[in-house]
Parts: C-alpha cells; sequence; structure tokens
C-alpha cells in the first residue's frame, strides 16, 4: 500500500483529478500493461510500415474476428475472406488510424461492416431451403454436436441486426455501449435486438414456455 | 416492484450489473415467474456457450501473401496511373488552347474602312437586288436629273 504522502503526490501531478482519481492513477501503476495499450503500440508500428506488427495483431486478434465471422455469416470459407479482408483494412488504415475508442471495438467494427458486405451478396444468390429442425423446441438433453449443430441453426434464423447484436454480446462479452460503437446503431437500437434475438431463442432453445 | 425487466435478465444471466441490484435479488426472491424466467435466460446462454467454433486457422500466411500480390499490382497501376494524368494535361492543354483561339475569332471587330457599300446593303437586304437601276430603285432614292443632265 503506497503512503498517503505518494498519493498525495500523484494526484497533484493531474491538477483536474480528485479522490477516485488519484486511487484510479495510482492503481493502474501497479497492472500489467494494459491490453489495449499493446494494441495501440503495435498499430504505431504499423502505421509505419512495420509488417511484423500487423502480424502479432493478426495472431493476436484472428480467433476472435474468425469466431465473429462465422457466427454471423454461419460459412467457415466466407469468415476467413472476412478476417483476411479485415486485416488487410487495418493495414491500409494504419496510417489515419485514430485512437479515440479501444482497438477491438474499432477492430470488430471492420468485421461487422464487412460481414455485413457479405450478407449483402449471399442475398442477391439463391439459398437454401430452410429446413424443419426448428419447428419444435429443443429438449435440455441435447448434448455435443447436436446442440451446437442446434444452436448454430437457431442463431442463423434469428434477423441480421438481432444476430450480430447476439454474437457480439454472448461471445465476445462487449458491453451494450460497445456493441452501439461497432455497428454504429444506438445503444437502444442494440437492446432492442438483444432482447428481441433472446426471446426468440428462449422459445427455440429452452424446453419449458413463459407462464 | 415490478417483475425484472427482459433487458436486466440478460444483464443478470451475463454476470452484468443492473440498476438497483438488491430491490432485484429482493423480487427474484419473491416471484417464481421472474426466477423460472431468470432460469430460462441462463439455460439458453450455455446452450448458446456450447456452440464452439473452430478449428482454429492461421490467418496470417494468408494475409501476408495478400500483402505481396497487392504490391506487385500497385507498381504497373502507378505507371498506368501517371501516363493517364500526363495524357489528361495534354487534353486539357489543347482543348484550352482550342476554346482559348475560339473565343479570340469571334470577338474580332471589322475596320470601318473594310465595310463596303455592297457589305452595308447586303446586312439590310438590299443585296438581294443584283442591280438597282434596273428596277427603277434608283429613280426612286436619287433625285431625278434636270434637262442639262445635272442634279
Amino acid at each position: 500500500m503506497l503512503p498517503l504522502s505518494n498519493l498525495t503526490t500523484l494526484v497533484e501531478r493531474r491538477p483536474s483529478a480528485g479522490p477516485a482519481d488519484a486511487f484510479q492513477f495510482s492503481f493502474e501503476m501497479f497492472m500489467p500493461p494494459d491490453q489495449d495499450d499493446v494494441d495501440q503500440q503495435l498499430m504505431r508500428r504499423v502505421a509505419q510500415g512495420d509488417r511484423a506488427a500487423l502480424g502479432d495483431l493478426v495472431r493476436r486478434h484472428q480467433e476472435r474476428v474468425l469466431a465473429l465471422a462465422t457466427r454471423f455469416l454461419g460459412d467457415a470459407i466466407l469468415a476467413e475472406d472476412v478476417c483476411q479482408e479485415t486485416f488487410l483494412r487495418v493495414m491500409r488504415s494504419a496510417a489515419a488510424y485514430q485512437p479515440t475508442a479501444r482497438f477491438t471495438t474499432w477492430l470488430y467494427r471492420i468485421v461487422a461492416n464487412l460481414s455485413w458486405d457479405q450478407r449483402r451478396r449471399a442475398r442477391r444468390a439463391p439459398r437454401p431451403a430452410p429446413t424443419d429442425a426448428m419447428d419444435e423446441p429443443a429438449s435440455v438433453g441435447l448434448e455435443g454436436a447436436e446442440l451446437r449443430e442446434t444452436v448454430r441453426q437457431a442463431v442463423a434464423a434469428l434477423p441480421e441486426r438481432q444476430r450480430l447484436a447476439l454474437v457480439l454480446h454472448r461471445y465476445h462479452g462487449m458491453s451494450h455501449a460497445d456493441i452501439a460503437a461497432a455497428t454504429g446503431w444506438s445503444q437502444s437500437a442494440v437492446e432492442s435486438c438483444l432482447v428481441r434475438a433472446y426471446a426468440t431463442l428462449r422459445g427455440s432453445l429452452t424446453s419449458t414456455e413463459r407462464t | 416492484m415490478k417483475h425484472v425487466s427482459e433487458l436486466d435478465l440478460i444483464r443478470l444471466a451475463s454476470g452484468e450489473p443492473v440498476r438497483r441490484p438488491d430491490d432485484v435479488a429482493a423480487h427474484l426472491a419473491s416471484c417464481t415467474d421472474c426466477a423460472a424466467a431468470l432460469a430460462r435466460q441462463r439455460e439458453v446462454h450455455a446452450a448458446l456457450d456450447a456452440w464452439d467454433v473452430g478449428p482454429n486457422v492461421d490467418m496470417w500466411l494468408a494475409i501476408e501473401q495478400a500483402l505481396d500480390r497487392r504490391a506487385t499490382l500497385r507498381l504497373p497501376w502507378a505507371m498506368l496511373a501517371g501516363l493517364g494524368r500526363a495524357a489528361a494535361v495534354l487534353v486539357i492543354s489543347v482543348g484550352l488552347g482550342f476554346g482559348a483561339g475560339r473565343l479570340a475569332g469571334v470577338g474580332r471587330s471589322i475596320a470601318p474602312a473594310q465595310i463596303t457599300a455592297d457589305a452595308a446593303l447586303d446586312a439590310i437586304g438590299f443585296g438581294l437586288i443584283e442591280d438597282p437601276s434596273s428596277t427603277g430603285l434608283l429613280n426612286d432614292i436619287l433625285p431625278a436629273p434636270d434637262a442639262e443632265g445635272t442634279q
């Protein structure tokens, strides 16, 4: 624990800081580097043409980017295309990148836009006929591959906005505000999408109905 | 207190903070409907968590190859773009010069000495008459000569 005199010194370095800021400021001194700080440093190097830094960013985030694109698009091949294009855009935009928000929020915005474009292109192509798998609610006893397939179909059946909001919320742990920043929607629109998405999934993934 | 909202049920099942957590907790303890709704929400979350997407693919090799391809394509495109710019400058210059020449020609004034009588008659429509004397027009516009032939 820092002596009080040290805390006073820390507060004095930030003229507008109050007591809460003093706690935060001292707390941050003992935390490991924030993951966002690492991303921002890598982005600065990418802006200078450092391809190895882009490789580091790819390895840090490719799993999440692929997962988001796969769950939204429902197609692993298309998801890989989106993932590749995402990081190419990161490279192209690095010089103009301004760290006004977390790096992952900006990254997810690119993924969301590219995935959305991919869906628009797919809509023009003929789609396979929907199956009857979702006519009956899933039983609690489903396990393993059967449950995964049921969940996959249930999420794929959601309208696109609800699907994107749900995937960002459930699988990427994003807050409603972060989802709004990544998608460009209002926070109330995000919450509305989430409420409807989860309500639909309650009907298709649970065994009991609300009384 | 009213029943727990859908949004708060989602927050609770996700482990996110809710407003007035003590009130919500007290209500859940006394309301079987809301407790059942929360249980269903948690069931949905658990089912969603069962959906893992994989296997993980290393995208870096493909991204690096795409970067190399784009760098190769950029070189001839840069040359073509330069040629295109030069051609555009040439076309614009010729066009401006042509236009300037046309404008200079339209505004040129004719010196009065160059205006001939015939040209003036032409301008007011008398040019159609080949020989005004043959139509007697001159008799109308000029005084008749006297007996000695003087005016």
